[in-house]
C-alpha cells in the first residue's frame, strides 16, 4: 500500500466510519493538489522521503483526526480537582490498609506463613480497583448532572460570605470516598456473617445481630453517598437536605447506640489457651465498643453542626 | 522557548482562531475547494494547515452558514464550499462586529494612552 494510503486509513481508523471516509477523501485531495503543486514547481517526481516529510509535517494520525471530533471530556475542569482530592483520599486509605498488612505480617510472623499476605494484597488491589471505578463512574455521572443543572441556576442562589450553609469541598470528597468505600467493602464481605482467623489461636465471628443489620448499613451508607453527591454537585445545604441528613445521623446514631451493649463479636478459640481467649476477647469487644463509641461521638458532632446550620443565613449584601 | 514567547504564541493563535472564521467567509463569497481556498488566503497573509481548515469549514457548514457539494475536476473529485444565504448575513454583521472592536482597539492603544499616572 503506497505511503499516502496508508496515512490516510490511519487517519480513518480514530474517526467514526461515516465520516471517515468523506474526511480522508477531501485530505487526499488536499495532498495530492500539495504534491502536484511541488511536482510542477521541481520539474520532478517527489521522491518517497519528500512525500514522507509532508505527511510528518501533518501530523500523527490521531492528532489529525481529532480536530474533525467534538471535544469531550469523563470529567470537567470544575470538578477534576475534587476527583483528585477523591483518588488522593483513596490512596492514602490503601497506603494505611498496606501498612497494617506489613505491621501484622511483621508482628505476627505466624499469621504472614502461606499465602495469607498475597490473600489480603489481592483483596486490598481488588477493592481499590473496584473503589477507584466506581469514584470514576460517580463523578462522570455528576459531570453530566451538573452540565444539565446548570442551564436552570439563577443569580439569587447565591449567597453571602461566610455563609455557614456553604459546604466544604474537601469534606464532601473525603465523605462520598469514604461512603463509597465501606459500601465496595460491605459488597464484598456480602450479607453473610464473615469470620477471621487469627492465625491458629482463634476465629472472630459475628454475632447474628451484626448481619441482621447488614442491608441496613448499606441502605445508610447508599443515602449518605447520595447525599455528598448532591452537595458536591449543589455546594450549599438546604433546609430539606439538612433535615434529611440529621435524619439519616439520628437513626444511625440510634443503631449504634442500641449495638454498644450488645456482643457484637465472638471468639472461638481454636489451639489457644483460656487465657489468650478472655484476653482475645476482651481486645476484640474492646476494640468494637471504641470503634462505637468513636462513631457515635462523630454523629453527634455531624447532628451539630447541622442543628446549628439550620440557624438562618446572613442577609445577602447587594 | 521562553515562557513570554510561549505566551505571546498561544495568544497569537487564540487572536487569530476568531479572524479565520472571518476571513474562510469572505474568501468563500467565491465558490472554491479546500486547497485553493487554503491557498488564496495565504496569498492574502494568513497561513492555515490543513488540520485546521477543514475541520473548521465543516465546523461552518454543520452551522449553515456554508454550503458545499463533491464535484469532478482535473480528473479527481473534490468538495467545492460557498457561502450560504445565512452565511453572508453572519459575515456582514462579523465584519461590522471587527469594525467596531478594531475602532475600540485602535482608540485604547492611540499614543498618550499608555502614560502610567494618568487619570
Amino acid at each position: 500500500m503506497a505511503l499516502l494510503d496508508r496515512y490516510l486509513t490511519a487517519v480513518a481508523f480514530w474517526l467514526p466510519a461515516k465520516e471517515g471516509a468523506d474526511v480522508t477523501a477531501e485530505l487526499r485531495d488536499d495532498i495530492q493538489s500539495d504534491i502536484e503543486a511541488r511536482e510542477t514547481t521541481l520539474g520532478r517526481v517527489l521522491t518517497e522521503a519528500e512525500l514522507e516529510a509532508i505527511l510528518t509535517r501533518l501530523g500523527h494520525p490521531m492528532r489529525v483526526a481529532e480536530r474533525y471530533l467534538p471535544q469531550r471530556s469523563l470529567i470537567g475542569p470544575a470538578l477534576l480537582p475534587v476527583y483528585r482530592t477523591g483518588l488522593t483520599v483513596l490512596g492514602s486509605v490503601a497506603g494505611v490498609w498496606l501498612l497494617v498488612i506489613a505491621a501484622v505480617a511483621a508482628v505476627e510472623p505466624a499469621w504472614a506463613s502461606g499465602d495469607r499476605v498475597a490473600g489480603a494484597l489481592n483483596q486490598l488491589v481488588t477493592l481499590a480497583l473496584i473503589a477507584f471505578a466506581v469514584l470514576t463512574l460517580v463523578f462522570a455521572m455528576a459531570e453530566r448532572w451538573t452540565a444539565r443543572a446548570g442551564t436552570a441556576w439563577t443569580a439569587a442562589s447565591l449567597s453571602s460570605h461566610p455563609d455557614p450553609r456553604r459546604v466544604s469541598r474537601l469534606g464532601v470528597t473525603f465523605e462520598l470516598v469514604f461512603g463509597l468505600a465501606v459500601l465496595v467493602v460491605l459488597a464484598d464481605i456480602g450479607p453473610v456473617s464473615a469470620s477471621w482467623t487469627l492465625g491458629d489461636k482463634a476465629i472472630i465471628d459475628w454475632t447474628p445481630v451484626i448481619p441482621a443489620l447488614y442491608w441496613a448499613t448499606v441502605a445508610v451508607m447508599a443515602a449518605s453517598v447520595a447525599m455528598s453527591l448532591t452537595n458536591l454537585t449543589r455546594p450549599r445545604w438546604t433546609i430539606q437536605r439538612l433535615g434529611l441528613q440529621m435524619a439519616i445521623d439520628s437513626t444511625t446514631l440510634v443503631v449504634v447506640l442500641l449495638l454498644m451493649p450488645l456482643p457484637a463479636l465472638s471468639v472461638t478459640p481454636l489451639a489457644a489457651d483460656p487465657d489468650t481467649v478472655a484476653r482475645l476477647t476482651t481486645i476484640v469487644n474492646a476494640t468494637w465498643v471504641l470503634s462505637l463509641a468513636a462513631i457515635a461521638g462523630v454523629l453527634v458532632l455531624a447532628l451539630f453542626e447541622s442543628y446549628r446550620r439550620l440557624a438562618p443565613p446572613p442577609r445577602p449584601r447587594r | 522557548m521562553s515562557p513570554a514567547a510561549d505566551a505571546f504564541d498561544h495568544l497569537r493563535l487564540e487572536l487569530r482562531r476568531g479572524c479565520l472564521v472571518v476571513a474562510v467567509l469572505a474568501a468563500l463569497r467565491t465558490e472554491q475547494y479546500g486547497y485553493t481556498l487554503r491557498k488564496s488566503l495565504e496569498a492574502h497573509g494568513i497561513e492555515i494547515d490543513e488540520g485546521t481548515l477543514y475541520p473548521l469549514l465543516r465546523r461552518l457548514e454543520s452551522q449553515g452558514l456554508l454550503v458545499s457539494e463533491w464535484r469532478d475536476e482535473d480528473r479527481r473529485t473534490k468538495r467545492f464550499y460557498r457561502i450560504s444565504v445565512e452565511g453572508r448575513h453572519v459575515l456582514k454583521r462579523l465584519l461590522a462586529e471587527w469594525t467596531a472592536l478594531d475602532a475600540s482597539v485602535a482608540s485604547i492603544t492611540a499614543p498618550g494612552k499608555d502614560r502610567r499616572g494618568s487619570a
